[in-house]
């Protein structure tokens, strides 16, 4: 409604208010509310017109379906099976290196031994032997433990490529529904004591090194 | 330091609880026990005389930081020493966890020479002012 009919209808309404006459009164009342209505109600179906306009380019848009019915649930799968990769390597290592770290012991206590009693010498010779050998196929199973790297490698990759790939679409098709803001927000900053995980690049706010974490900690008086 | 002494390990990660057992045993402590978040640990702290918490921070279920809390508000454990080992690196978590009563704080990766000297210094401290 435009603003010089509501005053219209408002210098009505006064006049009829003053001549008593009710009736009319409640009609340019209305009058004007139904002006206020009908401009509330253009204005919602112009925004859901462009809401509507804006989904169904994400939904027929062909790229965008098949990125989300394909290839989300790939990219998790992948990175399923990086954490389960990296998860038995880490063991295997570790399995390998509680076996050899008891035949060190028994070296550093047999050469102690050795060198008191000449006598043990021969005994020790051949633990040494014994142990060497160990030891190298225990460090050969730590070597092919690393093979992961390879691997997961090649899947991480491809799932930046994933991501990348879904993230450019819903891009254009968020700058197709111009209405809608685009402008990148800044991440959000996390509340205080809020668990991020590793830091993954540098932030003002973020302790680097353990000696910057032992310097506050000290002015704090931990 | 009583070598002896009972130790509690909570992290979510298996491999992470491995490696701090491995080298806990280096330093000679092998009384080691371990949970896999503050809510298994709980109970095991409730019942359990541990001398020593070594704890992560970023866990499902009942995390690092509440963890101590309980610890902290629970009479008969308050005055347990806890080790925050965390990759968690913020300036307002590090304040948080001192505010919180924690008697150590690294963050991870780390070396075993990092947690030696924590170690040290934390039962230097409790000598000191037993």
């Amino acid at each position: 409604m435009e603003a010089a009919d509501r005053l219209e209808f408002a210098r009505k309404l006064v006049v009829a208010l003053e001549h008593g006459e009710t009736g009319d009164a409640d009609r340019w009342l209305q009058s004007l509310s139904d002006g206020r209505s009908s401009q509330l109600l253009r204005q919602v179906a112009e925004v859901t017109r462009e809401v509507h306009q804006a989904f169904g380019g994400v939904i027929s848009d062909q790229k965008l379906y098949e990125l989300s019915r394909h290839a989300m649930p790939d990219a998790r799968e992948r990175l399923t099976y990086v954490i389960a990769q990296t998860e038995a390597a880490a063991h295997r290592t570790l399995t390998a290196v509680e076996d050899m770290l008891p035949l060190a012991e028994l070296l550093v206590t047999g050469a102690d031994a050795a060198s008191q009693d000449p006598a043990r010498v021969a005994d020790f010779v051949n633990d040494v032997r014994d142990a060497g050998e160990r030891l190298r196929s225990g460090l050969t199973e730590v070597l092919m433990a690393q093979e992961y790297q390879d691997l997961t490698g090649q899947v991480i990759k491809k799932t930046i490529d994933i991501v990348e790939q879904v993230e450019q679409k819903l891009v254009s098709v968020l700058l197709s529904a111009r209405t809608l803001p685009v402008a990148a927000d800044a991440p959000r900053a996390p509340a205080r004591g809020e668990a991020t995980g590793p830091a993954i690049r540098q932030a003002p706010d973020v302790m680097n090194h353990q000696h910057d974490v032992d310097d506050l900690l000290a002015e704090l008086g931990v | 330091m009583n070598q002896n002494m009972k130790i509690l390990i909570v992290d979510d990660f298996s491999t992470m609880r491995r490696i701090i057992k491995n080298l806990l045993r280096d330093l000679g402590f092998n009384n080691t026990h371990e949970a896999d978040d503050g809510n298994t640990a709980w109970p095991l702290l409730r019942s359990g005389n541990f001398d020593f918490l070594v704890t992560d921070w970023n866990m499902p279920g009942m995390q690092g930081i509440d963890l101590l809390r309980a610890v902290r508000a629970d009479p008969g454990l308050a005055s347990l020493p806890v080790l925050l080992v965390t990759a968690e690196a913020r300036r307002d978590q590090i304040v948080l966890a001192a505010e919180a009563g924690v008697n150590g704080y690294i963050v991870k990766p780390f070396t075993a020479q990092t947690l030696k000297e924590k170690l040290d210094k934390i039962f230097e401290r409790l000598a000191a002012t037993a």
